[in-house]
């Protein structure tokens, strides 16, 4: 009965605090991107004094600041994010609707791909500790770190799609479509976990708990999986949160270089452009999901290691 | 022990696996769209037994197409698909001249005063559903993009009708615009003046019909596949936002008998390199951007082409900061460039050292090639002219030593190269240091607009086949002209050529304009334009317009590999 009060307690407090930190990111967001110079609709070739002004008066501009501002938080409460000035066909809830989904297959694979391969490799590294495995294991994990995808993704290309003709060169559509960028878009994070198991599991595997299991006579498999792994996963858990947002919502890199119909590319180019409601909404919907990833997160930890409550927390 | 380590790693293994291929078969169920495609390239093939090869091409957009409405379309991506789903009143032949009956008009008369154009739509034209082309349809088009709550960016390029600008600001009502339906296939055209490139001009994606009809009854018409509707050789019939458009041959265009093609695709990638990759894979048919560290490689093979269009490459001065605010000085800069080297070692694109303003071959209605006949204005890196330039500047400014001079341009590596190496030139050949600075695209421009600049960067292409797209660009509070230049002399010969349709009195007044802008020199001409492509050599019957637009209607493929 207390754990479900607990629990219901947590939620309403997380349901409150996302709000809250979502006006914030609104608000704070508002105010930047008026502060930043260079006006939505100034072009190379300058439009008419007129129809500039046409345009800003069909976009709601010609209104004061505030009142614009006012106006934005009503439409959000109707979860309505406005029309994007760049694509005049389109709103920033048609471009989530439609592209975050290939974003978050993509993520997912990715994650799926780094948190399996980052997570074996850093066992198997810390397992074999100063051998043969664990220097591979680690200089793969050094690559991965210290290469940025968008020299790794025309890499992968080239190789693998290009000379091995193994998947096709860019775009989406099927599944072979997805292999390289997943791989290119996870290859960092999965470099990260193998980094931070392994050192974790060095750590784990040298407490006194451990050899109190040896002496015990516990075979080493019970050992690693029960006492080892279970410890030494939950800082891997703590940064997933972040990760996962990250990965979840495109990269514009990764997106740009395998020309896929992604969400990544509109946190840069929304910028660019001055697309005024596309900077916001995609702002909101980045910080959303990253709050859901933290709270889930949250959550895990709850399950993973019975000794942190819900209910009672910072 | 040992023996139970090396199971972990081969659980690790398995597990490994087995998600690749959970992966593997809810993404193939999830992605039906492969499968489809599949599906219509088979429809396509059996529909037409007889053709040897799949008449199907496919090209890069580069990007989404902000707007495939006719109406509130402004850039080149939209542009190049609206070419070839709809059609004008003129289509522009392969010489990108006006034919009659290319287009939507049968035929046209222009009243002697030069204000009135009466065009005849013909009578065979329909509608991808199948409704006729309607004088209307041009009537509600224009005035759409001139409505004021339509907020369209290229509401300019209709002013040239009568009211056009005064109803845009509200001023007059709809029905005293210069376009008028006079019957269903009919359209009268009052201009403000005669504008002797307009017929051409109606070939330009803002002067496009649309359906009148459908258009009244969804106003969201354009924005997706299956509500579109399209009077030209192709029919819209998918687009997927950032991924691709495609278009099928329209049964319903007049002319579809000669229309080849069946299918065009244009893929969505940014990505040169990658574009490069498509390219070479064969997966691409054309590739509009070849990679600039392989341009000068692939121009030298032949791989690569790079024809002229119609653009010019310029660093602007304003003349009101110092020490700009003197002709001389500003001729020395402009001639103290080596624009040969430039081109030979930096950008590396093929283009021609501008030695004027004005583009070669802008001015098919002139009956003389612009360029040709108003020759060189001076030579190429004239060090000794130029030094002598500074020296008579600086006298008549009464100054021994240079204020500090910035070049400003906005942040991208190729605009970064080139001024680098004009840095250097100036150094060299002037002895004049000048700093460099960039800003991101937005910034600079909001620079340029405030006048807080020295020296900045400008790239300019024509919005149509007529020097004076160029030239008025330079007048007295030109909404371009941020030099803050001014010359009465060349107002007045800006004006007297825009209100005659005499194409010798034109083309002298226009003549005269360049040589007044190129004795005063706010701008230093660098280059004109190219427009490097890769095409498959089994694409024929493309065209490819000196205003860096593409007609693939009557594209064809031939012999593909």
């Amino acid at each position: 009965m207390l754990e479900v009060k607990g629990l219901i307690q947590f939620l309403l407090r997380r349901l409150g605090m996302l709000i809250v930190t979502l006006w914030v990111i609104v608000t704070l967001t508002f105010i930047l991107m008026h502060a930043i110079p260079g006006d939505p609709f100034l072009q190379e070739k300058k439009l008419p004094a007129q129809t500039i002004e046409n345009l800003k008066k069909f976009y709601g501009l010609d209104k004061p600041l505030p009142v614009q501002y006012v106006n934005y938080l009503g439409n959000l409460m109707k979860l309505d994010l406005g029309p994007s000035f760049k694509s005049k066909t389109r709103t920033v809830n048609d471009i989530i609707k439609q592209n975050f989904p290939v974003s978050a297959q993509l993520g997912a694979q990715s994650i799926l791909f780094a948190l399996i391969t980052g997570l074996s490799l850093g066992v198997i590294a810390a397992l074999r500790h100063n051998g043969t495995l664990d220097y591979t294991a680690m200089v793969i994990a050094v690559i991965g770190v210290s290469v940025p995808n968008i020299i790794l993704a025309p890499l992968f290309i080239k190789i693998f799609a290009v000379e091995l003709g193994w998947f096709p060169v860019a775009r989406w559509g099927t599944f072979a479509h997805t292999v390289l960028p997943s791989l290119a878009l996870g290859f960092q994070s999965m470099a990260v976990i193998a980094r931070l198991m392994r050192s974790n599991m060095l750590e784990v595997l040298n407490q006194d708990y451990i050899k109190t299991a040896k002496s015990k006579g516990l075979s080493s498999a019970v050992i690693v999986w029960r006492h080892t792994i279970r410890n030494a996963i939950m800082p891997v858990i703590t940064i997933l949160g972040p990760l996962t947002a990250a990965l979840l919502t495109g990269t514009f890199v990764v997106e740009y270089v395998f020309g896929i119909p992604g969400m990544g590319k509109y946190f840069v180019t929304s910028i660019t452009d001055r697309d005024y409601p596309v900077i916001l909404g995609t702002t909101i919907f980045y910080s959303a999901i990253l709050i859901l990833a933290n709270f889930l997160v949250d959550f895990a930890y709850g399950l993973i290691d019975p000794r942190i409550k819900l209910g009672k927390g910072r | 022990m040992k023996k139970s380590k090396w199971l972990l790693v081969m659980l690790a293994i398995v597990m490994i696996a087995s998600i690749a291929l959970v992966g593997c078969g809810k993404s193939e169920e999830a992605n039906p769209p492969a499968d489809n495609s599949g599906q219509q390239n088979a429809g396509t093939q059996t529909e037409q037994p007889k053709q040897e090869e799949p008449q199907e091409l496919v090209l890069n957009a580069s990007t989404e197409p902000p707007s495939l409405n006719p109406n509130t379309a402004t850039d080149s991506t939209s542009g190049e698909i609206l070419r070839q789903v709809m059609e004008g009143l003129v289509r522009l032949d392969k010489d990108s001249k006006v034919v009659k009956g290319s287009g939507m008009a049968e035929d046209w008369t222009i009243s002697e005063d030069g204000l009135t154009i009466t065009f005849k739509i013909k009578d065979n034209v329909f509608w991808s559903n199948g409704d006729p082309v309607t004088a209307e349809d041009f009537e509600y088009a224009w005035k759409q993009v001139l409505n004021p709550e339509t907020a369209a960016d290229y509401a300019y390029q209709l002013f040239y009708l009568k009211n056009g600008e005064k109803y845009n600001a509200g001023e007059v009502s709809a029905d005293e615009v210069g376009v008028k339906a006079l019957d269903e296939k009919t359209l009268e055209v009052t201009l403000e003046a005669p504008v002797p490139y307009f017929i051409s001009l109606t070939a330009f994606y803002s002067l496009y019909p649309v359906p009148s009809k459908v258009a009244k009854e969804n106003p969201d018409w354009a924005a997706d596949a299956e509500t579109y509707v399209s009077n030209g050789p192709f029919k819209l019939t998918k687009w997927e936002h950032d991924s691709e458009v495609v278009v099928e041959k329209n049964d319903k265009y007049w002319n579809a008998d000669n229309i080849k093609l069946n299918k065009i695709t244009w893929m969505m990638v940014n990505d040169p390199n990658t574009e490069y990759q498509l390219f070479k894979s064969g997966d691409l048919d054309v590739a509009e951007n070849p990679p600039s560290d392989l341009l000068k490689q692939l121009l030298d093979s032949g791989e690569a082409k790079a024809p002229n269009i119609l653009g010019t490459y310029m660093y602007m001065f304003n003349v009101e900061k110092e020490p700009f605010n003197n002709a001389n000085i500003r001729k020395a800069f402009t001639l103290a460039i080596d624009r040969k080297l430039l081109i030979d070692n930096v950008t590396q694109g093929g283009q021609v050292p501008a030695l004027g303003f004005v583009p070669p071959g802008s001015s098919p209605d002139l009956g003389f090639d612009f360029r040709e006949k108003a020759g060189n204005y001076y030579n190429d890196a004239d060090v000794e002219k130029a030094k002598e330039y500074l020296k008579k500047g600086m006298e008549e400014l009464g100054i021994t030593q240079l204020p500090e001079i910035t070049l400003m341009f906005n942040t991208s590596e190729g605009h970064q190269k080139i001024a680098q190496a004009i840095q250097e030139m100036w150094k060299k050949n002037l002895g004049v240091e000048v700093k460099l600075q960039n800003q991101e695209w937005k910034v600079y421009l909001e620079t340029l607009k405030s006048g807080d600049f020295q020296i900045g960067r400008l790239g300019w292409l024509a919005d149509y086949f007529d020097p004076m797209t160029f030239l008025d660009m330079w007048i007295t509070d030109g909404g371009n002209n941020d030099t803050n230049w001014s010359n009465k002399e060349y107002d007045d010969l800006i004006a007297k050529a825009k209100s005659t349709d005499d194409q010798s009195v034109r083309g002298e007044a226009m003549l005269k304009a360049e040589k007044i802008l190129m004795d005063e020199m706010p701008i230093a001409p660098i280059y004109f334009y190219t427009d490097a492509y890769m095409m498959q050599p089994w694409v024929k019957g493309a065209i490819r317009h000196p205003d860096g637009s593409n007609d693939y209607t009557q594209a064809y493929i031939e012999g593909r590999k």
